[in-house]
């Protein structure tokens, strides 16, 4: 029986050695070139069962895919990612390391955590696949114009972790499940004035700030629990997709914070913001069966036909601006001006029902009719307590 | 400024302050449930065209040069409407009182 251990013993001790094995990088090589095997301590190019270790000081360049059990990027080192990166367990590029991401892709189902700087480069389409994880504690840079396809994976971008939109990259799903970004750090558009894309699910409970240009919010529904939304002058978020809504959501709007889509509300959510802009409600719906707060500036812009349905209520404590001549149809639902609540009827708008059941206005507040000289009509049910000024 | 319309499904005025600046109108042109006192400062138009609906009793107690024009309609609910105010009473469109109206002071 002992001799029948010993040899098990022996074979499994083996096995973790060949399932454990570091393969780590020297840089003795003629270039910084991965496939180069002289640059490894195994002298040979990492394989799926290796842990790579790229030790501080050290610049090394992915010029072929690269496939390994993990990569741990040390120190001051940098690593330039030109093809696919695939790794299956837990990986880390550490703070003080540079990661030039300017093509290919992160594969292989593995959980990256990024503690240093990651630029994401150049125009090539880029990919984070296979169910991969990249969870950022601190900077990732998109300089480019690129498309980042999440097949299968998300972004988690940390309480410390920053993502700066310098570029037009368009962040969008391709195929397969479970794809999204979540966001509880800051996502911020800078630099560029052009317009930059979220079109992959969203999760925010972090701050989205828009510094300059354009971000467009599109396609996958996103979730706005909470958060902070900050829009400067002459910039522009749009939400131009569903969006889910719970919590309050503040921030400093000086620029165009535009409601594009369907805001759904399932239970409460509290529009909360500061600044000289407010919320433009641009088109689409205001859905779910919860409450909606406004308690900052809201303005309804625009002709496009607007809609509160779902049994949907509104509840104004703030500033409502009617600024153009669209229709509003309450379907099912209530816009109720509380005591403290100002409608600025400024434009022609008609506030009407459509179908369904328990629509009415309910004032308590100040429902004014300025600046326009022609009829604004409000044909829905009203039951007013407050004050109608004309 | 310019006008404000109510029309289609019916509206409740539970009081409240109607507020009317001159060469402006609001125009009630649908059914209005009154309770209560209306106040406010008119010295635009503001104008009854339709029906008014009184179940208990309700006061209009508006300020100001213009008053309230009843210009078409009904008076209708089976209580009691007083006016302590100006009510112009103006077109030739025939108009129905089926209920009480009490004047108190201007009418």
């Amino acid at each position: 029986m002992r001799p029948i251990l010993l040899i098990f013993s022996l074979f499994c001790a083996s096995c973790l050695t060949i399932n454990a094995q570091t393969n780590t990088w020297t840089g003795a090589g003629a270039n910084t070139n991965w496939n180069t095997v002289a640059n490894w301590s195994l002298n040979a190019v990492p394989t799926a069962t290796n842990d790579v270790i790229i030790p501080t000081g050290h610049t090394v360049t992915m010029n072929v895919a690269g496939t390994m059990k993990s990569i741990s990027v040390q120190g001051n080192s940098t690593l330039n990612i030109l093809n696919a990166l695939t790794f299956t367990n837990a990986s880390s590029f550490a703070k003080g390391t540079t990661i030039v991401w300017s093509g290919g892709g992160f594969y292989g189902g593995g959980v990256l955590t990024n503690n240093g700087t990651l630029n994401m480069t150049t125009s090539a389409t880029k990919y984070i696949a296979d169910g991969t994880i990249v969870n950022n504690n601190s900077l990732i840079n998109m300089n480019g114009s690129f498309t980042l396809y999440i097949n299968s994976g998300s972004i988690n971008n940390q309480n410390s972790g920053i993502i700066d939109i310098q570029a037009r990259p368009n962040l969008a799903p391709n195929t397969g499940q479970s794809h999204q970004i979540t966001n509880s750090g800051i996502i911020k558009k800078t630099g560029d004035t052009g317009a930059a894309t979220i079109s992959v699910a969203m999760i925010n409970t972090g701050a989205i700030n828009v510094d300059s240009g354009i971000l467009n919010l599109t396609s996958e529904a996103k979730t706005f629990d909470g958060g902070e939304y900050n829009v400067t002058t002459d910039a522009t978020l749009n939400l131009s997709t569903a969006i889910s809504l719970s919590g309050t959501m503040t921030g400093l709007v000086n620029g165009d914070l535009n409601w594009n889509s369907v805001l759904t509300v399932a239970d409460e959510a509290t529009f909360n913001f500061t600044g000289t802009s407010g919320i433009n409600w641009v088109d689409g719906f205001l859905d779910g069966g919860g409450v909606l707060n406004n308690i900052s500036r809201m303005n309804l812009i625009t002709r496009n036909t607007k809609y509160i349905r779902g049994f949907t209520i509104l509840n104004n404590t703030g500033l409502l601006n009617l600024s153009d001549s669209f229709t509003l149809y309450i379907n099912a639902g209530t816009l109720r001006n509380l005591s403290t609540g100002i409608i600025d009827i400024q434009a022609l708008p008609h506030l009407a029902l459509n179908t369904g059941e328990a629509h009415s206005i309910v004032n308590a507040g100040l429902i004014k009719k300025t600046t326009n000289t022609g009829v604004a009509t409000i044909s829905m049910a009203l039951i007013n307590t407050g004050t109608i000024s004309v | 400024m310019g006008t404000l319309k109510f029309s289609g499904e019916a509206k409740t005025f539970d009081g409240g302050i109607y507020n009317v600046t001159a060469g402006n109108t609001l125009d009630m042109s649908t059914e209005i449930n009154l309770s209560k006192t209306m106040t406010g400062l008119v010295n635009g138009n503001l104008n009854w065209n339709s029906k008014i609906l009184v179940a208990k009793t309700a006061v209009f107690q508006f300020t100001g040069s213009a008053g309230i024009n009843w210009v078409d309609g009904f008076l209708e609910g089976g209580g009691i409407l007083t006016n302590m105010t100006k009510l112009n009473m103006i077109t030739s469109n025939t108009k129905y009182i089926t209920t009480n109206l009490v004047a108190k002071s201007h009418c």
